[in-house]
């Protein structure tokens, strides 16, 4: 794993390769271009001295021009500068970088986890680490969804992070906002594996809101990048990243997303890999289940509770360690105007004054109830809007 | 020859009294002017003698040499001009030296003779409360409010040279000018639906705490703004001086005398910190902090207002009052408003409903920043307005009028004003121990939320103040309930929580 106790041959192909991964605008699919036939220190050779044969190669993905191969030789003569300087092979200083900050490299072609790259159409060409390695022991589940959840979005991904926990299984996701963060978090308090996918360099936090869950997931779980330090998140990079979830998830659990968003991309990447796919059914009125709703109408798996998912897995077993399904009932519900409310609230989310004006109470029996209904888990508000959370 | 007559001149918001020396001596005809004043002052110069001659007075063939004392303090503005030409008048022995003694005199002079009022009137007339006081009589009714110990109006230099000989009496003073033609106030009825939002502005109307109010354009944010100046009660007496004094000092029109209306006062986003918080190169001067004093200061589109003129407000909403120190001076002043914000949630103004909010989470998060935590933890009310349902705005039933509510919120401030303070805002925390004690209920609900990390401190004051005020509203005797404490608690909704709306619950 390290990048000390390498071979001088594993040493020249790690250098050569994180010298080509830090190129500016450098993504998995050029990087396979330029690999596909040689390998690492060959590729970086042949690109410094602007073989016809790489150019062809690297012309032949999508936006890359002749400008910019000229900027990577460029890139590529002065790394040589340098290594010809401190009279190590060149990549050396890169590698010296990342070791320095705790990073550990992984050649997903050569690594221990090879099962999970063999087959893969598009498998990357160094992968970035910190925290643990995956453990090919510990079963892998992704729970992926939108950025913009509702408040039943969030309940599932909570129980579904807390239930994989508690069965011992890893929670595989991208560390976004939403769906993602929230089952990571709780799979993480839970104490449960957690591997984490990012779609920029390990020390570019993004979103910036989830910093301490990413130093959590990097120290009791594993952090995983497929860019060097300092590649700030671009648009382009998650959906690259999305295959990388899906790739290394057994069993794919959609908890919500709009009909068109990121998640869709795991989903039809986790396709391509034969993975199963499971969505979280949710409500038809609700545009941030649209896209759950369509694939279990394309004949995806619902997932009702962490069972289903686990059976999915093959390991219905763990499921008794698990808590109960989703649906469980939440604590009795005692004040009439309570249930008013929550009767509200089921169709949809309400401001206060909706609500005061669809129940007739005061502003001051609303508050009450509200309170009541916040306090026992029936009911949440984000902005000054209500919503149903069981 | 010499003679001297009292004046006053505004440093600030306050008057300090002035001796004019008027000096004459053999040597070239000239006019000068020594004891430190500004560009206006010096001018009175060609005013003071223009309004001598037009008035078919003699101006002295001789070197005059006017002083104002004490020469170490800045005279600013035409008000001296009057004093200077009695001095004038009185060294050349056309008024007895003696009939200036136990008189002040405040008032620009115009060319043809014309006595004009100025800016300032009230706090120069109550610097100058032991004189008998000759203002303009436009200005009678604003120098009658200090009450000093006589005022006299005059209309012209001329009259009033008259009445200094001895060849006239004192005119009449004007009669009390109408009430200038009421511009409607509008009512709170035009509100309709919005329920909390009606109910945020009548608390904060009551019990006079800060109000922010978060909403789309559209949702009626500056209409809310705007009625609840008519809920506030009339200005008690003190408090109207106290307002008065500074609209005076910043030459606002005061056609009534004292100003018994709280003001509001809505400055633009451009504002600059001087603009709001007050100073000035020439003088110092109130900024609109200070003109809301005892009124209500409404920033619309508080999230464009640049974060340094926000942040410059926080000592000043706290104490009440704003020491402005400049190199030619610190001046205080009064600054106690009832301050009320809107913004929008977000760019796009949807943020908040699950799923609808078009905006980034880093767009979002740049906009609410903007406003500093501890700026926000001033406002006791932060809520939602929302757009009120088509349906309801075309038949719904429209709500209270500005009356009935005014009237909630005038017994609510008499509870307040048997406390020993003007509104509950101003209790502090052992007074709330005092006078907000808790059900046993309430106090356990309290606990909890700050077991939870869901108020500070510093809001637990807050919430239990607001649910006072909302206890005087509806006349009931505390201790609070926990009804009203959950209604608080409410209506101060979490404005953080939109920093990061996924993670938040």
């Amino acid at each position: 794993m390290s990048t000390l106790g390498h071979s001088d041959a594993e040493r020249a192909e790690l250098g050569a390769l994180i010298e080509l991964c830090s190129l500016p605008h450098m993504g998995p699919a050029r990087l396979r271009a330029l690999l596909t036939g040689r390998d690492a220190p060959e590729a970086i050779d042949q690109l410094r001295a602007g073989r016809p044969a790489v150019r062809a190669a690297l012309r032949s993905c999508r936006g890359v021009d002749e400008p910019l191969i000229a900027d990577w030789r460029r890139q590529v003569a002065s790394a040589f500068e340098r290594a010809a300087i401190s009279g190590h092979p060149v990549g050396t200083d890169l590698l010296a970088a990342h070791a320095r900050e705790g990073i550990w490299l992984s050649v997903p072609s050569r690594s221990d986890a090879t099962e999970i790259w063999e087959s893969d159409p598009e498998p990357p060409a160094l992968l970035f680490g910190q925290g643990a390695a995956i453990d090919p022991e510990i079963r892998r589940v992704g729970v992926v969804g939108t950025r913009r959840c509702t408040a039943y979005g969030r309940t599932v991904a909570r129980q579904l992070g807390s239930g994989l926990a508690a069965a011992g299984v890893a929670v595989v996701s991208g560390l976004a906002t939403g769906i993602d963060g929230i089952a990571q978090r709780t799979a993480l308090d839970a104490g449960g594996p957690v591997i984490g996918i990012v779609g920029s360099g390990l020390d570019q936090v993004y979103p910036a809101a989830n910093r301490t869950l990413w130093a959590d997931v990097a120290r009791r779980g594993t952090l995983l990048s497929e860019y060097p330090l300092g590649r700030r998140a671009a648009h382009w990079q998650f959906p690259a990243r999305n295959r990388i979830v899906a790739a290394l998830c057994e069993v794919l659990v959609v908890v919500e997303s709009g009909s068109a968003g990121g998640s869709m991309y795991t989903v039809d990447a986790a396709a391509e890999r034969n993975r199963p796919v499971m969505a979280v059914p949710g409500p038809i009125t609700s545009a941030a289940s649209a896209g759950t709703n369509r694939l279990l109408a394309e004949g995806c798996a619902p997932a009702c509770d962490v069972a289903d998912v686990l059976t999915a897995l093959g390991e219905p077993g763990r499921a008794d360690a698990a808590p109960a399904s989703f649906g469980q009932p939440g604590p009795a519900i005692a004040e009439p105007l309570d249930q008013r409310v929550l009767d509200e609230l089921s169709a949809g989310p309400r401001t206060l004054d909706e609500l005061t004006l669809q129940t007739g109470a005061s502003l001051g029996e609303l508050a009450s109830s509200l309170g009541r209904l916040q306090l026992s888990g029936w009911a949440s508000e984000t902005g000054g809007w209500w919503e149903k959370a069981r | 020859m010499l003679a001297t007559a009292t004046t006053a001149t505004l440093v600030g918001v306050d008057g300090h009294v002035v001796t004019v020396e008027v000096h004459t001596s053999n040597g070239l005809p000239s006019f000068t002017i020594v004891g430190l004043p500004d560009a206006a002052c010096r001018e009175a110069r060609d005013r003071v003698r223009a309004a001598v001659l037009s008035s078919g007075l003699d101006w002295p063939d001789s070197r005059v040499t006017v002083n104002l004392a004490p020469s170490g303090l800045r005279k600013g503005g035409a008000v001296l001009d009057v004093a200077m030409a009695v001095a004038v008048l009185a060294v050349t022995e056309q008024v007895p030296a003696e009939s200036l003694r136990g008189k002040a005199f405040l008032g620009e002079l115009g060319l043809d003779g014309a006595v004009r009022g100025t800016a300032g009137v009230l706090p120069l007339t109550d610097a100058l409360r032991h004189h008998a006081v000759v203002v303009a009589s436009e200005a009678y009714h604003v120098a009658l409010a200090a009450s000093p110990r006589d005022v006299h109006a005059v209309r012209t230099l001329g009259q009033l040279a008259s009445v200094l000989a001895g060849r006239a009496p004192w005119p009449d003073p004007p009669p009390v000018p109408p009430q200038p033609p009421s511009v409607p106030v509008p009512d709170l009825s035009d509100v309709i639906g919005q329920p909390s939002a009606r109910r945020a502005v009548e608390v904060a109307a009551a019990g006079g705490h800060h109000l922010l109010m978060l909403g789309p354009p559209g949702a009626g944010k500056t209409m809310l703004a705007r009625r609840l100046v008519g809920l506030l009660p009339e200005l008690s007496r003190q408090c109207a001086i106290e307002a008065t004094r500074v609209q005076s000092a910043a030459g606002l029109p005061l056609p009534t005398g004292l100003a018994t209306r709280p003001l509001l006062r809505s400055p633009h986003h451009t504002a600059t910190v001087t603009a709001l918080i007050g100073g000035g190169t020439n003088a110092i001067r109130p900024g609109e902090i200070s003109l809301a004093h005892r009124g209500v200061l409404f920033l619309d589109e508080l999230g464009e207002f640049a974060p340094s003129v926000l942040d410059a407000m926080r000592q000043p909403l706290e104490e009440g009052v704003v020491r402005v120190s400049r190199a030619l001076g610190t001046c205080s002043f009064p600054a106690r408003f009832l301050l009320v914000a809107a913004m929008n949630p977000c760019p796009c103004g949807q943020a908040g409903r699950p799923n609808s909010c078009r905006c980034s989470d880093l767009v979002r998060q740049r906009y609410l920043r903007r406003l500093s935590g501890p700026l926000l933890d001033r406002f006791d009310l932060r809520i939602q307005v929302r757009p009120p349902d088509p349906d309801q705005l075309l038949d719904g039933i429209r709500g209270e009028p500005t009356a009935a509510v005014a009237s909630r919120v005038a017994a609510a401030r008499k509870r307040a004003f048997c406390r020993g303070v003007e509104a509950n805002v101003e209790l502090t925390g052992a007074q709330l121990e005092q006078f907000a004690p808790l059900t046993p209920p309430a106090h356990a609900a309290l606990r909890e939320r700050l077991r939870g990390g869901l108020l500070s401190g510093r809001g637990l004051h807050r919430v239990r103040c607001v649910a006072l005020t909302l206890c005087d509203l509806a006349g009931d005797e505390p201790p609070i309930d926990s009804e009203r404490l959950a209604e608080a608690l409410t209506l101060r909704a979490s404005v953080g929580r939109l920093h990061a709306p996924a993670t938040a619950a």
